[in-house]
């Protein structure tokens, strides 16, 4: 906080005053600051189901839906979001499915819970009808003609009237406790709704219009498993594919009697492991699209003898059935190295349309294709013309609008974005000859005077050639500027060097799709990007991991600075590991495609020391203890230091946390387990460890008290939080069950648990702050039903053990802890601290608020010195009476207006400048910006009066000159007397 | 070693959670067998380990265990502190070893047989909550206060603030009258 209660105040009109100077953080922008500093970028997540909008914006529009539970229309012609409609978090919102024909949207989510139409063109709702949801979260939505949509749950099928949402009649599913009903289908006057009895049968209810059960048969099905797949296409025949036997067996739903089964085998069709199904739904014929791989699909029909094979399309990836006035035409699409290839064929005929074949410039870094939408138009010369949406493996949308090119591409997996780094820049050329004197070792002193001479030579010309085009003027840069804005993104070729304040970074982002990029800070545009279908996160309790270690920064000219993933192989489980310079993106040690390990990783970590060159080496634990070091020229440096390697595994299915040393054995380096800690599996569930940001910069060992003594913090780098979350059965009359969380300080080197606290009747989800010497976490009151914040600050106490180094072995075992708990108003999704280069800012908590915003409060708020009643010594020291409630206003959101939906996580990082925190929110959304959390006290305002400071200056400086020059005549005429 | 090895060296008796201290017996000094050992591993910057026992001891699951530098032991004496964390239904979850130093000093003729140990005991705390109850006594307080001296001060405008007027009026007065003395000087002078 700001110099706070210096003043001599007192009385309680001077406090409150006080108290209030130092709240109003100011953080809030000047209107035309906006995107200034900042950029968001607004995302619908991996798509699943996309239309063209066929209503008053037919053809420029298209709309989508995602499995982040949103619904959105895209523009065709640049890619941005007409509207968007994020739905409810977790289970409620997920959405079933989506209707669109016609002026009709509808969506059915949440299991069967919700069913809304939407206004295709503005994005509002016109109607919600709420039902009481399916049990086994299977529900379906179809339309019958004009006047009726009919909504099936598991227990019964529901009759709604398009227009207003009114019900119009419901009828009981028969059997619904044992059945278990996946599919609902309309033919002629009939709606048959489909269940599944696994092991036995096929439940087919044929229901009329008007909402009355004609009859409910059921056919064998003994073939039926958890893993069939089954579908219901046009003609209304069933046809479910058995992985077993590699089958399909399918079933005419008007009076089909029997399953008739043909394998893929009598169709000349390769099995594989991973076959699905496609719908096609824009004929009328029983048609189906069979994919048994990635690039191997064949177009299947469907007659009353089963299944026949219409069209093979080998190493085809994405394919539609699309009519146009009565004629149907089937669009493919290959990948060929560079390209996709577009041919289409008239279905009824089988040949070829060549006025429709196209190519399509196609990067590699996308995957495959997967899936096409498109549609179809007659020019005005009554050719036939297209355009089409492309979804791809690596979940990017991009859409061919002009026959042959790409027109835009959303990458929709930075909706997905785990891990996060920013990467400074690397220094401009001048200033990196200046640097490599240092790099090198070997010139004698003659050539290195010769470098530095042509080194400063050419760093006076560049600062000439600057100021020169300083004068020249700043109007033609300018008009640059606006000019590059309004090109667009693609042709930024502004080079990637540092700024004066290094404010402006490379960050890294790593997704859980398996793609990395690599973004510019300043304006959000993609630098480079990777795409590995094989890497997979680690993931365990609901939550996925993908490592990112920054193994050499920038600061290492000229050794280029390197940056490793580290995940899951898909298919394997071994882990993966992809290494890479990120500014420029070139892979480095592994090759492009990622290297794939023959071990499983149970833990890794991070070597303690640099190498010869600056690197710093990855651990990696296999699940036999054996320690792999990545790359491999790091081991000397393991062989130097194995005695300070620790490392430590939380296991969530025993509650055992074991902490491991690093011993030599027989020419390769083994973990052993020095120290074990049971957390009692039976009654609660490791959720979190969070340890501290390595290498983290506290500037203030102490902390100064109000009679001017000090009081030590304790620093222990070691110290990670576990947190677990379990129930408890109430001992007391009323008796029931509540839940409970703990929390653990565990010192990660000797296992010696430092502090450990528990709070009764709270519950997760719970985010935990870990930074210098605190801890602030969060957790559900279920008492009294609100959101709580607590804080820890851990001290040595007034004497310091040791000022020079820490060490776990003998640190005090037993930290002062002090400890408050407040309220917090909003609920929030989770928080993040502010990190500046050397730590002497004071710290901000970023809050992720579930309405929208970033809100930015300052750390002395969450101050367990906080006290009740203020006395001159605490005023002396600055801190802040306490308030039970944390206090939210306007200014304090960072993002002003710009919502963020479904935040993730945030992540901060320095800049150069020690005022300055950049800040990443991302989640669906990614939101950039700066924060000053003690304002920018290290720079001048933009509007500082730089002539008023010069003319003052001057004018003093003559006026000194002047009276000298009259004070010196005045002595003089003063020793004549 | 990979494969350590462990001997008995005592007991934790435990009357109460609540209480801070528990005492430890113990069953037999050391050997000098054991105490070779000792000083093998404090010569080879080996680590002293220390389990204990919470269940039957059958497997691995029953014990949690904790280790410190062997040098340590030896250069404090053979005595070390116990830490041992019971979480709030009474089970063990951890323990840990501190000796006074860490430091290793030359221990060839080091001879001291009797473990000097004590233990000390934490249990899991409760959490901190919002402290709404004082904060709330405190705004009450504080309006009471406010009334006290509302109450107190119900005396008129005049009887409250006849310091500031007084002076005020007299200062008029005064001034006033030293014109009405000019004005009069003047109708005189105009005589």
């Amino acid at each position: 906080m700001k110099k706070f209660g210096r003043s001599m105040m007192t009385g309680n009109i001077l406090l409150l005053l006080g108290v209030l100077q130092t709240l109003p953080i100011s953080q809030a922008l000047y209107e035309d600051q906006i995107g200034k500093f900042d950029w968001h970028q607004q995302y619908v997540g991996k798509i699943t189901d996309m239309f063209w909008d066929q209503s008053f914006n037919a053809g420029k529009r298209v709309l989508v839906s995602s499995e982040r539970h949103v619904l959105a229309s895209v523009h065709s012609h640049n890619g941005s979001l007409a509207w968007r409609k994020v739905l409810e978090d977790g289970p409620r919102g997920r959405i079933d499915k989506t209707l669109h024909s016609g002026n009709l949207l509808v969506t059915l989510t949440g299991g069967g819970r919700f069913v809304r139409k939407w206004n295709a063109g503005s994005g509002l709702a016109d109607w919600e009808v709420s039902l009481p949801g399916s049990k086994s979260g299977r529900a379906d939505l179809v339309q019958c003609g004009r006047d009726l949509l009919a909504v099936m749950i598991q227990d019964a099928v529901y009759g709604l009237d398009p227009r207003s949402g009114r019900q119009k009649w419901s009828v009981a599913l028969p059997q619904s406790n044992q059945v278990v009903y996946t599919h609902l289908f309309t033919s002629g006057t009939n709606l048959f709704v489909i269940g599944q009895s696994l092991g036995q049968q096929v439940t087919r209810v044929t229901v009329d219009m008007e909402g009355v059960v004609r009859s409910t048969e059921s056919v064998k099905a003994p073939w039926l498993s958890e893993s069939t797949q089954c579908e219901v296409t046009n003609g209304g025949v069933l046809i479910c594919y058995r992985s077993e036997d590699q089958s399909l067996q399918t079933l005419t739903l008007t009076d089909g009697q029997v399953f008739k089964s043909t394998s893929l085998q009598i169709l000349g069709l390769e099995p594989s492991e991973e076959v699905s199904m496609e719908t096609v739904r824009k004929v009328e014929e029983p048609l189906i699209f069979l994919r048994t791989a990635k690039n191997h699909m064949a177009l299947l029909e469907l007659t009353n003898d089963g299944v026949k094979l219409k069209k093979d399309l080998p190493s085809i990836c994405a394919a539609q059935v699309v009519s146009l006035d009565d004629k149907s035409m089937l669009f493919t699409l290959e990948r060929i190295p560079g390209e996709l290839k577009m041919k289409v064929y008239d279905l009824e005929t089988g040949s070829e349309m060549a006025d429709l074949y196209q190519t399509i410039t196609y990067l590699p870094q996308h995957g495959y294709p997967q899936r096409i939408e498109v549609l179809m138009f007659k020019k005005r010369d009554l050719r036939l013309g297209c355009r089409f949406a492309i979804l791809s493996e690596d979940y990017s949308m991009q859409m061919v609008l002009k026959a042959g090119k790409i027109a835009w591409r959303r990458e929709e997996a930075l909706a997905y974005v785990l891990s996060v780094e920013m990467i400074d820049l690397p220094v401009s050329e001048n200033q990196a000859k200046y640097e490599d004197e240092f790099g090198s070792h070997k010139d004698d002193i003659a050539t290195m005077f010769m470098k530095r001479f042509k080194t400063q030579i050419s760093q006076l010309k560049t600062y000439i050639q600057q100021q020169l085009q300083k004068l020249q003027g700043h109007r033609h840069h300018h008009h640059d500027t606006e000019a590059m804005a309004e090109s667009g993104s693609d042709d930024d070729d502004e080079d990637l060097t540092r700024d004066e304040f290094n404010l402006n970074k490379l960050i890294v982002l790593v997704t859980g799709a398996g793609k990395v990029f690599g973004v510019r800070s300043t304006n959000g545009h993609i630098e480079w990007e990777h795409f590995f279908p094989e890497l997979a996160p680690f993931d365990g309790n609901n939550q996925q991991k993908l490592l990112l270690f920054v193994q050499r920064t920038t600061a290492h000219f000229p050794n280029p600075p390197q940056c490793t993933v580290v995940g899951k192989h898909k298919g394997t489980g071994n882990g993966f590991l992809f290494s890479f310079n990120p500014i420029s993106g070139e892979p480095v040690d592994t090759p492009p495609t990622g290297q794939v390990l023959n071990y499983r990783i149970t833990q890794t970590s991070m070597l303690g020391e640099l190498d010869d060159h600056f690197l710093r080496g990855i651990l990696l634990m296999d699940p036999d203890n054996q320690i792999h070091v990545f790359p491999g020229k790091c081991l000397s440096v393991l062989k130097k230091t194995f005695g300070s390697q620790y490392m430590f595994v939380a296991d969530r299915e025993t509650g055992f946390i074991k902490g491991y040393r690093t011993v030599p054995n027989q020419g390769k380096f083994l973990m052993e387990n020095v120290w074990t800690v049971n957390l009692q599996k039976k009654q609660q569930t490791i959720t979190q460890v969070v340890g501290k940001r390595p290498l983290e910069q506290v500037h203030s060992q102490g902390r100064v008290l109000g009679d001017r003594s000090v009081l030590y913090r304790y620093l222990n780098p070691n110290l990670v939080v576990v947190v677990t979350e379990g129930e408890f059965i109430e001992q007391s009359q009323r008796g029931g069950v509540f839940n409970t969380i703990n929390l653990y300080l565990l010192d990660s080197v000797t296992g010696h648990m430092v502090f450990h606290c528990s709070h009764k009747r709270a519950k997760g989800p719970i985010t935990v702050v870990h930074s210098e010497n605190w801890v602030v976490y969060n957790y559900f009151n279920q008492k009294s039903r609100r959101l709580e914040m607590a804080v820890l600050e851990l001290y040595e106490g007034k004497e310091q053990s040791n000022s020079t180094a820490f060490s776990s072995f003998s640190s005090p075992r037993q930290p002062l802890v002090l400890r408050q708990s407040y309220i917090m108003p909003l609920f929030i999704s989770t928080m993040a601290t502010t990190v500046t280069e050397k730590g002497i800012t004071s710290k901000q908590i970023i809050f992720a608020l579930k309405l929208g915003g970033l809100l930015a409060l300052p750390k002395a708020l969450l101050d367990p010195r906080r006290p009740l009643v203020p006395t001159q010594e605490t005023m002396e020291e600055g801190t802040i009476p306490y308030i039970p409630e944390l206090p939210v206003n306007a200014e304090a959101i960072i993002n002003y207006n710009q919502s963020l939906y479904n935040v993730q996580g945030i992540h901060t990082s320095p800049a150069g400048l020690e005022s300055t925190s950049l800040v990443l929110s991302y989640g669906l959304d990614l939101y950039f910006t700066r924060v000053q959390p003690s304002k920018m006290f290290d720079v001048l305002k933009e509007d500082f009066d730089y002539f008023f400071i010069s003319a003052v200056l001057l004018g003093m400086f003559v006026v000194t000159i002047a009276t000298q020059k009259l004070s010196a005549r005045r002595a003089l005429s003063r020793a004549w007397k | 070693g990979l494969n350590p090895s462990f001997t008995k060296k005592g007991m934790v008796v435990l009357k109460s959670v609540k209480g801070n201290r528990a005492f430890f017996s113990s069953v037999a000094p050391l050997t000098s067998d054991e105490l070779e050992k000792l000083k093998m591993l404090a010569k080879k910057n080996d680590i002293y380990r220390l389990r204990l026992q919470t269940g039957s001891g059958s497997s691995g699951e029953d014990y949690v265990t904790t280790y410190t530098p062997a040098c340590g032991i030896m250069s404090s004496n053979l005595s070390d502190h116990v830490w041992i964390q019971f979480d709030q239904t009474g089970e063990v979850m951890g323990i840990s070893l501190e000796t006074a130093t860490s430091q290793c000093v030359n221990g060839d003729n080091f001879s001291i047989q009797d473990w000097n140990t004590s233990v000390e005991v934490t249990q899991t705390l409760l959490g901190p909550s919002p402290d709404t109850q004082s904060y709330i006594e405190k705004l009450k307080r504080e309006e009471q206060e406010r009334a006290k001296g509302q109450t107190e001060d119900k005396r008129s405008f005049l009887a409250k603030y006849w310091m500031y007027i007084v002076p005020v009026v007299l200062i008029m007065m005064l001034s006033g009258g030293g014109d009405q003395q000019g004005g009069g000087g003047g109708g005189g002078g105009g005589q």
